[in-house]
C-alpha cells in the first residue's frame, strides 16, 4: 500500500507496511530495518532524500515512522496537530538533510571526489595559486604574476 | 606570503607564522619607516618607502642568491611594509633586513608619538625565508606593494638626504628570485647517484654500495658527482671550494 493511504485513515495493522512507499528504494534499500524507522522517527523534520523521491513522499514516510513510534509508546498520535505543516513547502527541497546508512557510501563518494579535486588543483604544476583580497588588485601585479607564469 | 601595513594580518596567518617562529607586532599591523633611507619622491613626508641596498650573502661562505648582479645604482624599494622579528630557529633566514635606522610602529595608535617600538634596525626582517627539514619552503615578504608594477622594472626612486640621486629599483629581479626560491627553482641541488665502498685491500672492497659496514672498517670511499643544479635560473659558480 501507499503510505498516503495510511495518512488517509487506513487501519493500524497496515501502519508498518512499507509497500508502495518509495522510501524503500532510498532508505532501507528493501530491508525495512527498524533502525531506519527509528532514525526517521527521531528526525526533527522530514529528511530530504537524494534520489527520485519527492519531498512530499519523504514527508509521508516520515509521518508514518513518527506515528508508528508514537503508537508504540502508547501515546496519542497528535502529529497532525503538533507539527507546523503549513510551514513546509512540498515543492521545495526541504530544510533538513539526513544521511541514511545506505547513503553513506554515496556521501563518501562525494567527499572523496571533492578531496580529489582539491588535491588535483593544489598539486598540478609547480606554481601556487595566488589569492588576492580584491580582484581589481590583480592588474597592479601583472608583471610579477607574468613572471610567475613565464617560468 | 605577503603582508601589507594597510591591512591587519589575519590572526590565522599570525598563528601560522608564530609556528614558524616568526613574530609580527601584537596588534597584527605595523609600518616600517626610516627617516634616513626613504624615497624622497613618493614618501617625502611619511618616509614609509624604505630604500635598501640589495642583500648580500648571509655568510661569506655561502652563495649570494638574491642580490647578486645588482648594479651600484639599484636599490630595493620596500613601500609601506610590515617587519617581522625572527626567532633563533636554524630553519629561519632573513633574506632582507631593515637598515639600522629603520623601526616599526603602529601608525593608527601611535600617529603622534611613538612610545612603543616593536623592533628596530636589523632586528626587523623585511623578507624572510623558512625551509623545513623536508625542504618545504615558505617565503615571507613584508610588503605586498613592492611586487606591484609601479615598483618593478627599474622604477625610478630618489634617495633621501638632499643629494637627489636618482636610483633604480631592483625589485623585479629580487621578487623573481624570492618566488623562485620559494618554489624550489633556485638554491636547489640534487645528487643523482651515490657510490660508496670499502677502501681496503681484499675482495670486499670491490663491492659497490654494500648494505652494511663494520665498526672496524676504517676507511670508506664515498663518491658522488657534482650536484646538478635544477631550475630555470643560471647555475651558481661551483669553482670555489664548497661543502656539504
Amino acid at each position: 500500500m501507499d503510505v498516503r493511504s495510511r495518512d488517509h485513515g487506513e487501519t493500524a495493522a497496515n501502519s508498518k507496511s512499507w509497500g508502495g512507499c518509495r522510501i524503500d528504494k532510498f532508505g532501507a534499500a528493501g530491508s525495512r530495518s527498524s533502525s531506519i524507522e527509528q532514525k526517521w522517527a527521531q528526525a526533527e523534520r522530514p529528511p530530504v532524500l537524494l534520489g527520485k523521491a519527492t519531498y512530499a513522499e519523504s514527508i509521508n514516510c516520515w509521518k508514518l515512522c513518527k506515528r508508528t513510534q508514537l503508537d508504540e509508546r502508547g501515546q496519542q498520535a497528535s502529529l497532525d496537530q503538533d507539527f507546523p505543516w503549513h510551514e513546509l513547502d512540498l515543492n521545495s527541497t526541504g530544510g533538513g538533510f539526513t544521511v541514511l546508512p545506505n547513503m553513506r557510501s554515496l556521501f563518501s563518494v562525494f567527499v572523496f571526489l571533492f578531496a580529489a579535486a582539491v588535491s588535483a588543483l593544489s598539486t598540478s604544476g609547480n606554481r601556487l595559486l595566488v589569492i588576492l583580497d580584491d580582484v581589481a588588485d590583480k592588474g597592479n601585479y601583472s608583471k610579477f604574476l607574468g613572471d610567475l607564469e613565464s617560468v | 606570503m605577503t603582508l601589507s601595513s594597510g591591512v591587519a594580518t589575519p590572526s590565522s596567518l599570525v598563528s601560522l607564522l608564530a609556528e614558524l617562529d616568526i613574530q609580527l607586532p601584537a596588534d597584527r599591523t605595523g609600518l616600517v619607516v626610516d627617516h634616513f633611507n626613504y624615497d624622497a619622491a613618493s614618501a617625502a613626508d611619511k618616509h614609509d618607502v624604505v630604500l635598501l641596498p640589495p642583500p648580500g650573502p648571509l655568510r661569506p661562505d655561502v652563495i649570494d642568491l638574491f642580490g647578486a648582479g645588482a648594479g651600484s645604482d639599484e636599490v630595493i624599494a620596500f613601500p609601506r611594509g610590515v617587519g617581522a622579528v625572527l626567532g633563533p630557529g636554524e630553519l629561519l633566514s632573513p633574506i632582507l633586513r631593515a637598515p639600522r635606522t629603520a623601526y616599526s610602529y603602529n601608525p593608527k595608535e601611535q600617529a603622534e608619538v611613538v612610545d612603543d617600538v616593536f623592533a628596530a634596525g636589523a632586528q626587523l626582517a623585511l623578507v624572510s625565508a623558512f625551509q623545513a627539514r623536508n625542504s618545504a619552503r615558505v617565503a615571507l615578504v613584508g610588503s605586498a606593494e613592492m611586487l606591484q608594477d609601479a615598483w618593478l622594472d627599474k622604477a625610478e626612486v630618489v634617495a633621501a638626504g638632499g643629494s637627489g640621486k636618482k636610483l633604480k629599483t631592483f625589485n623585479r629581479e629580487f621578487a623573481r628570485r624570492v618566488s623562485g626560491w620559494a618554489f624550489n627553482e633556485l638554491g636547489v641541488l640534487r645528487v643523482n647517484w651515490v657510490e660508496h665502498r670499502l677502501d681496503e685491500p681484499g675482495a670486499a672492497s670491490n663491492e659497490t654500495n654494500p648494505r652494511i659496514y663494520r665498526i672496524k672498517n676504517d676507511v670508506v670511499r664515498y663518491l658522488f658527482p657534482m650536484p646538478a643544479h635544477r631550475g630555470p635560473f643560471p647555475p651558481p659558480n661551483f669553482s670555489n671550494p664548497w661543502q656539504i
